[in-house]
């Protein structure tokens, strides 16, 4: 029982970065990304998007929408460079970089959505 | 260590070359799609700088948004939406892979897991769009 | 045998459908090659074994009571996991099992969740101590090549986010149940 391995942790994080990623990164590029620069429809104005970013709920949102698909990229990356690039052997490296720059990326979100006026 | 016959016959193993993935489509499609996950990255350093311009002030986000329209970050962001979007299609068939919920005897099939995957994404993406744009 | 490539059952592959050719026949992928077409299957032996695929029970039950019965629907929880021949197709197609010496592959794991599924079976707990370790089940990246080559549409590729969700599960389980709770 002691044995089995805490991959599981990774894997629930990665499965719901993945969740969050698919369902609301879309929409989220393709206004902000595309449609918005693009002109082809009319940009919020900042005020309105201060209004809506300062909203309690729309941090926790920004929060989860940042940090969640961070750790999804995180293991996929990481089993991409051990399967892509044949480097399993350094997997330490690779382990804390993919995983410790979700960390570092969740740490910056949750700075930049707290200072949010 | 002494052999158990006078004959002990001795196997190839080839190596994998590194470029697999490049020997068939299935396997390239694999990796693409693995790769999608460098572009979600992308999308959160993307939200991650728009926060920070609106903490900033209208100055700086107004020069944000001009940013956006450099053609170099615009041929980005559409390419990243191209592998955002087959990110959520890949997903939405993956997922339901993952669960065998049985209703009164019989599986689920894939499609009964897949559809409301597919109107939710819907929904929640109309939702979004609504709070951004209403007036 | 790779035929062109792709893992096939040579017995059941035609030339006809190849014509005019060329077709190119080789040993499977990802084994050892002992000769000309012949390899070296004794790891997936080996893989095998660790999956127990066999009913466990706690306590056997005594001739005397009878068999254990199954209803049609328990039988269709495992049923498409039992079809596998062994044939290895999944094990040639399967990328991570190539680059990967630890990764158990497609039908080791299939194999262990249709006896995981099986109502007479109570060894799911003994199979996951094995198969959840590091390299057992977590080297699959669902690339979901064994699927398509597999010729009795047993789907391990299923069988092994089937898996990887019950031993989440499991691990999720063993943090919020009081320790010693199975």
């Amino acid at each position: 029982m002691s044995k089995r391995s805490n991959e599981p942790f990774f894997w629930l994080l990665f499965s719901a970065g993945g969740v969050v990623s698919a369902m609301l990164m879309p929409i989220y590029l393709l206004l902000f990304g595309l449609l918005f620069p693009l002109g082809l429809l009319e940009a919020p104005s900042y005020e309105k998007l201060v209004a809506i970013a300062g909203h309690p709920l729309t941090r926790m949102y920004l929060l989860v929408f940042c940090a969640l698909p961070l750790f999804h990229w995180a293991h996929r990356f990481r089993f991409t460079l051990y399967d892509g690039l044949q480097i399993k052997h350094l997997n330490e490296l690779i382990s804390l970089f993919c995983y410790g720059g979700a960390v570092l990326g969740t740490a910056v979100a949750a700075y930049l959505v707290a200072k949010i006026p | 260590m002494v052999n158990p016959t006078e004959y002990v016959p001795k196997s190839y193993h080839p190596r994998v070359s590194t470029y697999w993935w490049l020997a068939r489509w299935p396997y390239l499609k694999f990796i693409l799609r693995e790769l999608s996950s460098v572009f979600v990255a992308w999308v959160v350093i993307l939200t991650l700088l728009q926060i920070r311009a609106l903490i900033h002030g209208p100055a700086a986000y107004a020069s944000f948004h001009q940013w956006l329209q450099n053609p170099l970050i615009l041929i980005l962001n559409a390419v990243s939406f191209l592998f955002v979007m087959f990110h959520a299609v890949t997903w939405f068939s993956l997922a339901s892979k993952a669960m065998a919920i049985r209703v009164s005897g019989k599986r689920l099939s894939d499609m009964a897991i897949t559809g409301p995957n597919y109107i939710a994404w819907v929904v929640v993406s109309a939702a979004i769009t609504w709070i951004v744009l209403r007036g | 045998m790779m035929v062109n490539g792709i893992p096939k059952l040579t017995c059941a592959t035609f030339l006809l459908d190849y014509a005019p050719g060329p077709v190119r026949v080789e040993p499977m992928k990802n084994f050892p090659v002992l000769r000309d077409l012949v390899v070296d299957t004794s790891d997936f032996l080996v893989k095998l074994t660790k999956s127990k695929p066999w009913i466990i029970r706690k306590e056997e039950k005594p001739i005397e009571d009878g068999e254990y019965l199954q209803t049609p629907e328990q039988l269709e929880t495992y049923k498409q996991f039992s079809m596998c021949i062994n044939c290895l197709l999944c094990y040639a197609a399967c990328p991570v099992y190539g680059l990967d010496p630890l990764f158990s592959g497609p039908a080791a794991i299939a194999l262990a969740q249709r006896y995981n599924m099986d109502s007479r079976d109570q060894g799911a707990a003994e199979r996951l101590d094995i198969l959840s370790q590091h390299d057992g089940i977590w080297g699959c990246t669902f690339v979901g090549e064994c699927t398509q080559v597999c010729p009795k549409h047993v789907d391990p590729a299923g069988a092994i986010q089937q898996y990887k969700l019950t031993a989440a599960t499991e691990w999720v389980k063993s943090f919020v149940l009081p320790r010693g709770a199975t």
